[in-house]
Formats: C-alpha cells, structure tokens, sequence
C-alpha cells in the first residue's frame, strides 16, 4: 500500500543571490567572516570561560541541572570552536553527547571527569599530546557509555 | 543532505544584501556570532529569535530566503519548529531554504534534522567559509518538494535510481517499469556504422 505524496517544484529565492555577476566574491566574503569572528574573539573567550566555570560548578553536584550542563556544553563547542579552542570545543562536545546518552541518569563520576577536563583544557597547560590522550579517553568513554544506554532514536 | 553539490569556486559571486535570514538560536553568543558573519557577508537584513513562539511569529510575519536553526534547542523545539514551517507555516515560507547547526556528527540529530524536513545540516563550531559554501549550496539546490503524510520538505533522494523493482513510480518523471514492444524493425548494424561514420559533404 502506498501513501499519496505531492512532488513540486519550489521557489528557490536564494537562487538568486548565489552565482550572480555583480557581487561579493566567496573569497572575500569568507575573508570579511573570518575578521568578524577575530574580532570577537575576546568576547567569545570570556563568554566560554564563564560556561566552563559554571561546569566546573554543576558537575559537582549530585543531581545537576542537566538541560543546562547541555547547553553549556553546546555553547563551548560551537562558541570555542569559532573562538579557536578547537580542544576545548571539541571537549564540550563530548560532553553534550555524554550528558544526552545519559538521559534522566546521571554519573557524577562521569560529570567530574568532564568537569577536570574542561578546566585544564581551557587552562591549556598541558602538553598536546596529553591533551589529544585525555580527548580519545573520552571518546572511548562515550563508546562505553553509547552501549550503556542506548539513545532513544 | 550529503555534500554532492558541485564545488563553490573562490571567484564565484554572491549578493545576499537583498535576501532575509532567520536566525534561531537559544544562545545569544553564538547568536551574534552567526548573525554577525551573516552581516560580513552582505546579509544584513535578519531576525534574530531565541524561542520557539518568537519563531513562528516572525515565520508568520515575513518572508524569508534563509533560516538557521541551533539542533540543540531544549526539547527539540527545532526541529519542532521546521516541522511546523513545512507543514503549517505560512505558504510563502513553507518551502524557504533551511539550514541545521548541530553540535558535531551525532547521527540521530542529522537525521531528525532531515526527517524534519532542513535542507542541509551544519556541524559546529561553525566557520565563515563553510557557512558560506552552505549558503551557496542552497541556492543551487533543486530538488523537488516533498508532501507525504509522514514528511514535508526537500526530497531526501539526491539521485533518482528509479522506483523500486516492483513498485509504480510516485515521481512525475518516473518512467514506467515495463518496456514497450519495437513498433520498427531493428536497425542493420551498416546503418547503425552509417550514424557513427563521418562522412564527406558537399557545401
């Protein structure tokens, strides 16, 4: 049995801002994007410590406030990213992915680890290369965990 | 939503200073961020929005080239949202370009975000060159628009096989499965030659 289904074509009005003969090139439009996020990048810097404190702080309790630990976590990944601290960023996206496979549940132990990581990560004392060793852990981590707990599709 | 698009030259043009954006985003730090790099591309003309009600108002209120929305929105009032823009929005946004941020390559949100009905997911942390070669994916899509019961929104096969063995095509175009009988006799192999030779003119 098949449903009925409506094919169309729509109206693409980007179409007629991309491939244009009078305009921005890519090259210096993305040149023009590239200052903007330099420029900000103080601001962004701030605003992740702050997230990495209140991390910090959560992840220490026994019952946190999970929906804001995600958000936290989202905002150094995307926000520490643009602001160059691509470990940093990357660690805060572990993070969210750790505190979204865990649900309801939470594991201080867990959250203590991420707390510990995020901070030296932004303290960026540590070598690289132990830096990268902490960031596989846990990813391996969150392997387990996925296994644990399987997210609800 | 695969990167199967050709690629964007470095000499390409754009001019987004007529086209509107929607930004949605709970964070207002990255919020300015993606409305600032928009800006440095000449795409001035947005609305920023921090929750879903805002959203669908603004949706409501005017029409828009491009919409960018966080996945990571609480409760996945983002996708909600894209959802309600394919289904129920207003007609003149109803097919309008829509972009996903989300947080890396968890594949359950790629796929809600294409199951929601976006036309193309960005993985963060976002920079300008990519953020741009999206833009400009979107406006060379064209694919067709999909309304099903189950779903709303840019056709999710980006190459068309055909039907199914064994099943009637649903796309305008598709072919029939069945091969019609010869209404000609076949053609000899000298006069199949005769279409590939080349042959000497008078002028």
């Amino acid at each position: 049995m098949t449903s009925a289904a409506r094919f169309y074509t729509p109206t693409n009005r980007l179409a007629d801002s991309v491939d244009v003969r009078y305009g921005l090139s890519v090259d210096t439009a993305a040149e023009r994007g590239g200052q903007v996020v330099l420029n900000a990048g103080a601001d962004m810097r701030k605003s992740v410590k702050e997230w990495v404190a209140e991390v910090m702080r959560l992840s220490e309790q026994p019952d946190p406030d999970k929906a804001r630990l995600s958000w936290l976590a989202n905002g150094i990944l995307g926000v520490g990213g643009a602001a160059g601290m691509m470990r940093l960023s990357r660690c805060g996206g572990l993070f969210a992915h750790a505190v979204d496979l865990m649900g309801d549940r939470w594991r201080p132990e867990l959250g203590a680890l991420y707390g510990n990581a995020i901070g030296r990560l932004l303290d960026d004392t540590d070598p690289v290369s132990s830096q990268e060793g902490m960031l596989a852990s846990l990813e391996d981590m969150n392997r387990r965990l996925a296994v644990e707990t399987p997210a609800e599709s | 939503m695969n990167a199967s698009q050709s690629p964007v030259a470095a000499s390409a043009k754009v001019d987004l200073s007529r086209a509107r954006a929607l930004l949605f985003d709970d964070n207002q730090v990255h919020l300015n961020l993606l409305s600032n790099v928009l800006t440095s591309f000449d795409l001035r003309r947005q609305t920023k929005v921090e929750n879903l009600r805002d959203a669908k108002a603004s949706a409501g209120g005017a029409e828009f080239d491009l919409v960018l929305v966080e996945a990571a929105l609480a409760k996945g009032v983002g996708f909600e949202f894209i959802r309600w823009l394919r289904r129920e929005g207003p007609e003149f946004n109803r097919a309008t370009s829509v972009l996903v941020v989300t947080s890396g390559t968890q594949l359950d949100q790629v796929h809600k975000a294409r199951d929601s009905g976006a036309n193309f997911v960005l993985a963060k942390p976002i920079t300008p060159p990519v953020l741009l070669q999206r833009i400009i994916w979107l406006g060379r899509d064209k694919r067709l628009f999909v309304e099903a019961e189950g779903y709303c929104g840019p056709d999710r096969r980006f190459k068309a096989f055909g039907p199914p063995v064994g099943t009637k095509g649903r796309r305008h175009d598709d072919l029939n499965f069945k091969i019609g009988a010869a209404v000609e006799p076949n053609m000899s192999q000298n006069e199949i030659d005769m279409l590939m030779k080349p042959t000497r003119v008078k002028l």
